[in-house]
Parts: C-alpha cells; sequence; structure tokens
C-alpha cells in the first residue's frame, strides 16, 4: 500500500529526533535505512529532506556532529546535545498527543 | 569495495555539481554506501555510479539562489539557516545603526568620520579573511555571493557605497555640501534616507559576515582532518 509522502513531511524532524534518541549516535545512510526498516519500507526519507534538516538542527544546537575514519573516509555521525535531549522529549510529547486526536478522529 | 579512483570519481561529480565541502562529506560518504550495495547486488561499479546519479538528480540539481546557481540540496540548507542568520544579523544591525547615530550627539566631528573609518575597514577587513581564507563551506560560498555579489555587484547597492566611501573620503568638505541641502526640505530628507539607507545595509552585512565567519571556523574546526582523496 502507497502512502502519500506528503503526511510524513511535517513529522521528519521529529521522526530524526526520536530516531536519534533511541540510537544515540547515527550517521545520514543509516538514518535513511532504520526509518525505512521500522515502517517496513513505508517511509522513505529522501536525502534532499533528510541533509537540510540536520545541519538546521545542529545550527540550532539540538544536534552535534562528530566524524569517525570508517574504512578510510570521513563518517559524519549525528547525536542529541543536552538541549536537544530535552526538546526531543517536548516534541515527542507533542506528537503523542497529535496522534492521539488523530486517532480519535479517525476511529469514530 | 570501491578504490581510490572511483573515489575520486565520485568526489569530482559531486563538485562538478557545485556542492559545498560541508555538504560533499557525507553525501560522498552516503553516495560510496549507496554504490557499494549496488555492487553487492551485482551491479558494476559503473552501473551502479550511473543509478546513483539518476537517484540524486533532483538534489542536486542546480538553482537560482539570489543570483547564483547551487544544488538545490544546498539552497535547502541555506534556506532554512539563513533565515535565522538574517534575524540575529538584522538585530545587530539595528543596534549598530542606533549606536553610530546615536554618537553624532555625542562625539566631534573628527570623531564620527574615525569611526566611520574603522566600520569600513572592519567590513573590507572580514571581506579579505574570508576571501582569503579558502574555506570552502556553504557559508563562506554563500558569503562570498554576497561580497562580490549582492553588495559589490549590484548596481543599486554599489551605488550607495561609491556615495558613502566618497562622503566618508571627503567628508571635510561636507559643510559646503549641507549648506545647499539645508535649504531644500525634500533633498535633506531624501539624504538623510540614503544615509541610514546606507548604514544600515553596510551594518546588516557586517553583522551577516561575522556570524558566518564565526560558524564557518566552527565547521571548518570540525572538519580539519577531512581526509578527502584529492584530485
Amino acid at each position: 500500500m502507497k502512502i502519500n509522502k506528503s503526511l510524513y513531511k511535517g513529522t521528519l524532524q521529529n521522526i530524526i529526533l526520536k530516531l536519534l534518541a533511541t540510537e544515540i549516535k547515527m550517521y545520514g545512510y543509516q538514518i535513511t535505512q532504520k526509518a525505512k526498516e521500522l515502517t517496513k519500507g513505508h517511509l522513505e526519507i529522501t536525502e534532499g529532506a533528510l541533509y537540510p534538516i540536520l545541519h538546521k538542527l545542529e545550527d540550532e544546537g539540538i544536534i552535534v556532529s562528530e566524524t569517525k575514519k570508517i574504512n578510510g573516509r570521513e563518517r559524519k555521525y549525528y547525536l542529541l546535545t543536552k538541549k536537544g535531549k530535552l526538546q526531543q522529549r517536548i516534541y515527542e510529547e507533542d506528537m503523542k498527543i497529535y496522534l492521539f486526536n488523530l486517532n480519535t478522529i479517525f476511529n469514530q | 569495495m570501491i578504490n581510490t579512483e572511483q573515489e575520486k570519481q565520485i568526489l569530482r561529480y559531486l563538485k562538478s555539481k557545485g556542492l559545498a565541502e560541508d555538504m560533499q562529506l557525507e553525501i560522498f560518504d552516503h553516495i560510496i554506501i549507496q554504490i557499494e550495495n549496488h555492487i553487492e547486488n551485482g551491479d558494476s561499479f559503473e552501473q551502479a555510479f550511473e543509478k546513483i546519479k539518476i537517484s540524486w538528480k533532483r538534489d542536486l540539481e542546480n538553482v537560482w539562489l539570489n543570483w547564483y546557481r547551487v544544488p538545490i540540496i544546498q539552497a535547502k540548507k541555506v534556506k532554512s539557516i539563513g533565515r535565522n542568520i538574517f534575524i540575529k544579523s538584522f538585530t545587530i544591525s539595528i543596534v549598530l545603526v542606533c549606536l553610530l547615530f546615536s554618537l553624532i550627539g555625542i562625539f566631534s566631528k573628527e570623531n564620527i568620520i574615525l569611526i566611520y573609518r574603522y566600520y569600513i575597514y572592519a567590513i573590507i577587513g572580514i571581506t579579505i579573511c574570508l576571501l582569503v581564507s579558502n574555506i570552502k563551506y556553504t557559508f563562506s560560498i554563500l558569503q562570498r555571493k554576497i561580497a562580490i555579489g549582492d553588495l559589490y555587484s549590484s548596481p543599486i547597492i554599489s551605488i550607495f557605497v561609491v556615495i558613502a566611501s566618497s562622503v566618508i573620503r571627503n567628508i571635510q568638505e561636507i559643510d559646503s555640501i549641507f549648506d545647499i541641502i539645508i535649504q531644500n526640505r525634500f533633498l535633506e530628507l531624501s539624504i538623510l534616507i540614503i544615509v541610514i539607507y546606507i548604514y544600515t545595509a553596510l551594518a546588516l552585512y557586517l553583522s551577516f559576515l561575522s556570524i558566518k565567519f564565526y560558524k564557518d571556523s566552527k565547521q571548518f574546526k570540525i572538519n580539519k582532518e577531512n581526509t578527502f582523496p584529492t584530485n
């Protein structure tokens, strides 16, 4: 079943933050794969959406990056900052309320 | 699985798309993983690379950003981060302009001339720093574009800059100019608006430069041990 991708649009940032909260440290490609795996292929985060969000979050001090040499080349990992962890919990609470409301509307 | 020559090929492709180094680092890694996955599934490097080029075509396609063409993915980054920088710069510039104009009432004309000169020197100094630093991140690229493109090449703003610099150079003779202006209220008001505009633009530019220089330096520190294969 194909799901309209635009439905995820406003929630991408929350999804990325939740994944980082769970996995602690992730790199770009890993985030796209994890999202795909957890949603059984329904959610494919495009690179064009992912990297601008990651860089924006980094600029806002919500996440921080560190580079590690893997197989002779640099890999950029992202992790939540202290401020980011706090922010993520708030976003997650908001998200749960949002999902609860959607459930109430669509399951009546 | 991918050899150095193939890595160089990928990097050349990314550079040909005009991608800044801060984005190149992870997109380069991302593409390599994708190509390796294709190779594991039986494709040759060339076949895999062609497939990846197609899948990245839209994100790396060049679009107009102000007066320049940059890849879509970078334009998105600039748009999302640029807004925050602009708000910060604008706030700082307002403070700077207010400060400069409040000085008129406090200091002598000589001191004001001196302050304005240092102000211009600071702008030129930071611009030169950015131009010679050779840091090729989103902000420095954007910075150069603003510096060279929007400020100096933009016909309207460059006229203001020329007027501002000539006013500063010939400020000793300004009394006689004011004598003529003071007799014409409309001209007086127009000159005042232009002067406020020039200093607001310069203050905005100075703040923009400083914030971007700080961000680029921070980014440069993160990636200083970057080990890209060289061409």
